[in-house]
């Protein structure tokens, strides 16, 4: 008798799965996903606030050391930015008259938009996140995300009236255009699916990069602005049978901590007019 | 069925979905690499179909699915679809086995089912060979939340009734 109830049950929950993908198709799923998703968006994101106290000391537990070496590390780089903040200072003068002649082309630099994180998606096989802002904010798909540092996380992905969905690097269906920024190397950079390091691609054997490399964002791909950092070459194998080098680059970011992402909107304007004109007739 | 069944069928479905508010906005923060997180959602639904049986559990995987479904890109049906395995793992154990056994072995496999039909329907089945460690990691995490519950729900489970009944 169980066994038959069982089998109902299971039936029915079969029919239902099949019927919601169905409905998933239909015009006004996209509006009740997007009512339905601020709701559980805001509650998650309320979650998180309220636990971060207890969250942050499961994760700093027994690091204090780490923390404290940490520490010295980052003191030591920010008394060598400081020197080079002083060279760069002086390339600013100069630059500024490029920037002046772009501007005077008519090329729109992008606004950055702050938001904050609220959740990310409950497919662990998809690294995605949702952001506090939208359409109304003028976010718009294939616009650069950056995390702490300037440094690309992601891209915006699809955009409602009041939130975003952005795909991380480290998402499996993720490739950018990217160069090393030593080396001028060009190649494509691609996630591993579950947030660890991230894979440059179609880089030759012989190609003069190695580990320590920083990797920037390329013009190549026209949709993304040149020069972001994305991550350093972590790691490099150069197999004698294959056409192209394995080279693993550590994020600059980790993305699993991202509390706040800017968004430089303007970017996809920019690449819609990257994008190739046919001469009038 | 009784007014104290149905309040805690109630207050079930309250701790299902807070499982799964959790799960989206908490455990994130925790796990940093996403194979190897608990499915505490899987783990409540393995502790209750086993302390109060399969039939009181089905009907919770489509709210469930319902929320997890509008924070993803999937839609909500590959959720049902993923959340089913765990029930009927359940129906199929427990005849033979105790509750806390039973649980623990449905919320390891419900993980693994859940998981793996995401990463499927995602269409990104070569990650789940990348991340086979991260994915038995959170299989034996997700059993260790269910007998949690498990245990949490001793008191709740039916007992038969009468004064003398041995």
């Amino acid at each position: 008798m169980a066994l038959t109830r069982n089998f109902a049950w299971l039936t029915a929950m079969l029919a239902v799965a099949l019927l919601l993908l169905v409905a998933s198709t239909l015009p006004v799923a996209p509006a009740v996903e997007a009512w339905s998703g601020a709701l559980v968006d805001g509650v998650a994101a309320g979650a998180r606030d309220a636990t971060k106290p207890v969250t942050d000391l499961l994760l700093h537990a027994g690091q204090l050391e780490q923390l404290s070496e940490e520490n010295a590390r980052l003191r030591g780089d920010v008394a060598r930015l400081e020197v080079e903040l002083a060279a760069v200072r002086e390339q600013e003068r100069a630059t500024a008259e490029v920037a002046a002649l772009i501007e005077a082309v008519g090329t729109r630099p992008s606004t950055p938009v702050a938001a904050s994180v609220m959740v990310r998606d409950a497919n662990r096989a998809q690294a995605f996140l949702v952001i506090s802002r939208g359409a109304e904010d003028h976010i718009a798909a294939g616009q650069a995300v950056l995390g702490p540092g300037a440094a690309l996380v992601g891209v915006i992905e699809d955009v409602q009236a009041h939130r975003a969905r952005v795909r991380l690097l480290s998402d499996a269906g993720s490739a950018v255009a990217v160069v090393a920024q030593r080396a001028r190397v060009q190649g494509a950079l691609a996630g591993d699916g579950h947030g660890g390091s991230l894979h440059l691609d179609f880089v030759a054997l012989d190609a003069a990069i190695d580990v320590g490399d920083l990797i920037i964002t390329s013009a190549l791909g026209g949709v993304l602005p040149a020069g972001l950092p994305i991550g350093r070459v972590s790691a490099v194998a150069r197999p004698e049978q294959e056409l192209f080098a394995s080279i693993e680059v550590a994020p600059l970011v980790d993305y699993s901590k991202l509390e706040h992402v800017i968004v430089l909107t303007g970017e996809e304007a920019r690449a819609a007019s990257a994008g190739p004109t046919r001469p009038a007739r | 069925m009784s007014l104290s069944s149905f309040a805690s069928l109630v207050a079930f479905g309250l701790v299902l979905l807070g499982a799964a508010i959790v799960q989206v906005g908490v455990v994130p923060a925790i796990f940093l690499d996403a194979f190897g997180a608990p499915v505490l959602p899987v783990a409540v639904l393995a502790a209750w179909a086993a302390s109060r049986g399969v039939e009181t559990t089905w009907a919770w995987a489509v709210p469930l699915a319902l929320l997890l479904g509008s924070v993803s890109e999937m839609r909500a049906g590959w959720f049902v679809l993923a959340l089913i395995p765990t029930p009927l793992l359940v129906a199929a154990i427990r005849a033979r086995t105790p509750t806390i056994p039973t649980t623990m072995l449905a919320a390891a496999g419900g993980a693994v089912a859940y998981v793996s039909t995401l990463t499927l329907a995602a269409n990104r089945l070569p990650l789940l060979s990348s991340a086979l460690d991260a994915t038995m990691r959170g299989a034996v995490l997700t059993a260790l939340a269910g007998l949690v519950v498990a245990v949490a729900l001793v008191p709740l489970r039916p007992r038969e009734r009468g004064l003398f009944r041995s």
